[in-house]
């Protein structure tokens, strides 16, 4: 064997990972092998210690990001802050879960005009000064409480009105994992402003 | 030997003394297991970045042999939870020896 070996096993080790990710493996892998180089293993027993490319690429994901994780922490296009920071499927949950309150407990528009109120709150965290890790989480709690309160509304109201508006907890929920797993990968001082809420 | 789940805390040990780069690293665990503690060297580097994540450790850049090396220290922080896990399994293995008898 020889150096295609290495070549083939970082290719398999970087696989789904974000550019920067694989090129700081293949660095310090590389640093690796030569290390083992030195200390006199020949090329096919430095390829052998490495183990696995497939169960180093599992571990790898774990801890540095993917393809996928790398689009989401870039600048958000405006079509990405509609869809994926938090912009849109909040404050419309809250609109609709303002409306369906206020319809079942008859408490006329004065719950919409408070939905409408948290709507613009939610909308606006961009320009609230949101920069600290202890900020974000406050900011992260407060909209997982909306977030329940409004699923508890619209499973109470859901008999009323199309299922479908499921699909924007669904929307919230999948970008909420994404970004937790990227915030776990990332460190604090390289999070975009979207990261924090 | 299967040792899933210890290896950080190896690591946070075998950086103990001195600061050192990946493949010391693994050498000296192997070395200091007398060869028991046989891993794939590959999942080392995830293994760093977690701790590194956690901030147990932290790296730079140095120069060995001429060659750029990536070197990695333990913090303060990572002493703390070595000792905290050093304590724990002390007490483990006491426990489990006061059960299955000494070898």
């Amino acid at each position: 064997m020889n150096t295609t070996t290495l070549a083939t096993w970082l290719e398999e080790a970087t696989r789904n990972l974000s550019k920067d990710s694989a090129a700081q493996v293949r660095t310090e892998i590389q640093e690796h092998y030569d290390a083992a180089r030195e200390a006199t293993l020949d090329e096919h027993a430095a390829v052998a210690i490495l183990g696995d490319a497939k169960a180093a690429n599992r571990q790898y994901r774990k801890v540095l990001l993917t393809t996928a994780e790398a689009a989401l922490v870039g600048t958000p296009r405006w079509e990405q802050k509609l869809l994926q920071g938090g912009y849109l499927e909040i404050p419309l949950m809250i609109f609709i879960g303002g409306v369906f309150l206020a319809k079942e407990l008859d408490l006329g528009m004065w719950l919409v005009a408070v939905a409408a109120g948290m709507c613009v709150f939610f909308w606006n965290p961009p320009k609230l000064p949101i920069n600290t890790p202890s900020r974000g989480r406050a900011f992260r709690c407060a909209k997982w409480i909306v977030f329940v309160f409004v699923l508890a509304v619209g499973f109470r109201s859901g008999h009323r009105y199309p299922t479908t508006w499921i699909i924007l907890p669904a929307i919230f929920l999948w970008r909420e994992w994404r970004y937790a797993s990227i915030r776990r990968k990332l460190p604090v001082p390289q999070w975009p402003k979207h990261l924090y809420l | 030997m299967n040792f899933r789940g210890t290896l950080p805390t190896l690591i946070l040990e075998a950086l103990e003394k001195e600061p050192s780069h990946g493949y010391r690293i693994a050498q000296r665990i192997k070395e200091r297991s007398q060869g028991v503690l046989d891993f794939k060297e590959g999942t080392l580097y995830p293994a760093l970045h977690k701790l590194q994540a956690e901030e147990l450790v932290e790296s730079y850049e140095g120069v060995e042999n001429g060659r750029p090396r990536r070197y990695y220290r333990i913090t303060k922080s990572g002493r703390g939870v070595l000792a905290k896990n050093r304590a724990e399994w002390r007490e483990m293995s006491r426990a489990v020896t006061l059960i299955l008898g000494e070898a």
